[in-house]
């Protein structure tokens, strides 16, 4: 049976979320994409990326992504930070892990298993402005 | 601002708190927050190692509904108050320091215009007075400048908007006679600094109708919603032209109807004869906000492909009225028929000089003409041939 990242708590993400499928896309803040792009805040060793972690919101253990194009572009649109971002992306399965739409608008988030390669597999979809 | 503490207001201290999120990605990026007894809508603007940097401004309940159904952009929202506050902020959301942005330094952290919330929304309108309206018209020229325009300007667009109302929004069943006078528009209150004119709603005169025999069977609703649909006639004609001179499709060939639309429109679209820049026309029927904007450039394109497919055409007529702020004139067929007639600058300017635009003078023009309901049009840029005064 598939297992989380270390230190996930039990139950996060539910069983019955979706396993990951299609695309998804995720801004990194290096090209090409570091093993801390791809650590959620929970797990993150950074101080900026855990001061605000709630150990209770099981999205705070997994990856904020967008799983559509048009949706980079609109948060690109939006924030002209994220555009100071490189936006990677990556085709997942459900051996990856598990992704469900979370919260406001357009939101996903991606749960990958211990042990997945992602940083390899990520491709360059949109380079940093 | 990071060097300095600008601490000012009443901030009540403490962190910045999303009661709503609205936009999210790695945490709230566009939220609801209370800040003392007020609803601010908080824009994350900037991230640095560091800090976040957030605009907050407050927000009415209703404006956030607009917002949160597509129907204003976020940059729209934030521009409608002249309070915005620049709110510093470790990765906690602790708040550190406060500033007062004037609108002189805003235009920099803002979001780009006409992006609404929803990724699949299209382009929204940036205000909102357009956010409510049913049709909004928004003028961008050098004779529309912030705080003041000239009346007879002013006068120019509102009169050329209710010529657009009379020809395209008008009921058929109102338009025989004097029966247009049970029919009217709510107008939003106009926006001067780029001048915005907006239709909010048709209205009908349920009374006047039954009070008047030729009127008294006529639904009152159905009027209502016959305004409507031909406000969505109107849009669909705009959006398809201007999505053909997008694609650069060669020859947009548009319906009938919406050839007339467009005709009647075009005393108000920008071209290289007049001093308009950009009109902004936003659409807000059917749960829908939509917007687009037609420069110059398209204006001129717009004007020749329908000239291009209308038929020459010769027509006689007796001049009864003259309307100088569109610089047209109305001729009446000996069988009654009207048709207006819309000569080129060179040619009305040199009838005005040589006396000949007057009432009751007979005439023929010939040039592209467009049959329609109620009167038809001719452009002309040739000198009229004129009949001897009986």
């Amino acid at each position: 049976m598939k297992t989380f990242k270390q230190g996930t708590p039990p139950g996060c993400p539910a069983d019955n979320t979706p396993d990951a499928s299609g695309t998804i896309f995720r801004a990194c803040d290096t090209n090409p994409p570091s093993e801390e792009d791809l650590t959620s805040h929970a797990h993150s060793t950074l101080a900026r990326k855990r001061r605000n972690v709630d150990p209770a919101k099981c999205t705070h253990w997994g990856l904020s992504v967008w799983i559509t194009e048009q949706d980079v572009q609109h948060a690109r649109e939006l924030h002209d930070w994220i555009q100071r971002k490189t936006i990677c992306k990556l085709a997942v399965t459900p051996s990856d892990g598990k992704l469900a739409q979370t919260g406001a608008s357009s939101h996903h988030t991606f749960w990958p298993y211990e042990g997945v390669d992602l940083a390899s597999r990520f491709e360059i979809f949109l380079s940093n402005v | 601002m990071s060097s300095s503490s600008d601490l000012v207001g009443n901030w009540p201290g403490g962190k910045l708190v999303p009661n709503e999120v609205l936009y999210e990605y790695d945490g709230p990026t566009i939220f609801v927050s209370t800040i003392g007894l007020t609803e601010y809508l908080v824009y994350k603007a900037n991230e640095t190692d560091e800090y976040e940097q957030f605009l907050a401004v407050p927000i009415r309940h209703d404006e956030l509904e607009l917002l949160k159904r597509g129907r204003i952009s976020v940059r729209g929202a934030l521009i409608a108050r002249a309070e915005v506050w620049l709110i510093q902020t470790d990765y906690s959301r602790e708040v550190h320091q406060v500033k007062q942005l004037g609108w002189e330094s805003l235009a920099h952290w803002l979001p780009r215009p006409a992006v609404g919330l929803l990724p699949n929304g299209g382009r929204v309108p940036d205000s909102f007075p357009q956010a409510e309206a049913l049709l909004a018209f928004k003028f961008e020229g050098p004779a529309l400048s912030p705080g003041s325009i000239r009346l007879s300007t002013l006068k120019n667009y509102l009169n050329q908007i209710s010529y657009v109302v009379r020809e395209v929004l008008l009921p058929d069943a109102l338009s025989k006679g004097r029966n247009n006078r049970f029919f009217d528009v709510q107008m939003g209150a106009p926006v001067l600094a780029s001048l915005m004119l907006t239709i909010k709603a048709p209205e009908i005169d349920k009374q006047g109708l039954a009070n008047f025999n030729p009127t008294k069977t006529l639904s009152a609703d159905r009027l209502h919603q016959e305004a409507l649909m031909k406000s969505k006639d109107l849009w669909e004609a705009l959006e398809e032209s201007t999505d053909a001179i997008e694609k650069k499709a060669p020859d947009f060939r548009s319906t009938q109807r919406h050839r007339e639309i467009l005709q009647i429109l075009s005393g108000i679209l920008p071209n290289t004869d007049n001093d308009l820049d950009r009109l902004e026309v936003s659409y807000g029927g059917q749960n829908l906000n939509k917007i687009l904007t037609i420069d110059k450039n398209v204006g001129d394109q717009i004007q020749k492909a329908i000239a291009d497919v209308a038929p020459s055409q010769e027509v006689v007529g007796t001049i009864f009225e003259i309307n100088g702020e569109s610089g047209t004139f109305i001729i009446k067929s000996d069988l009654g028929r009207q048709t207006t007639c819309k000569p080129s600058p060179e040619i009305l300017q040199q009838m005005e000089k040589n006396g000949d635009l007057q009432r009751g003078t007979k005439l023929r023009v010939q040039g592209p003409f467009w049959e329609r309901t109620r009167r038809d049009y001719i452009y002309f840029d040739t000198y009229p041939d004129f009949f001897p005064k009986p």
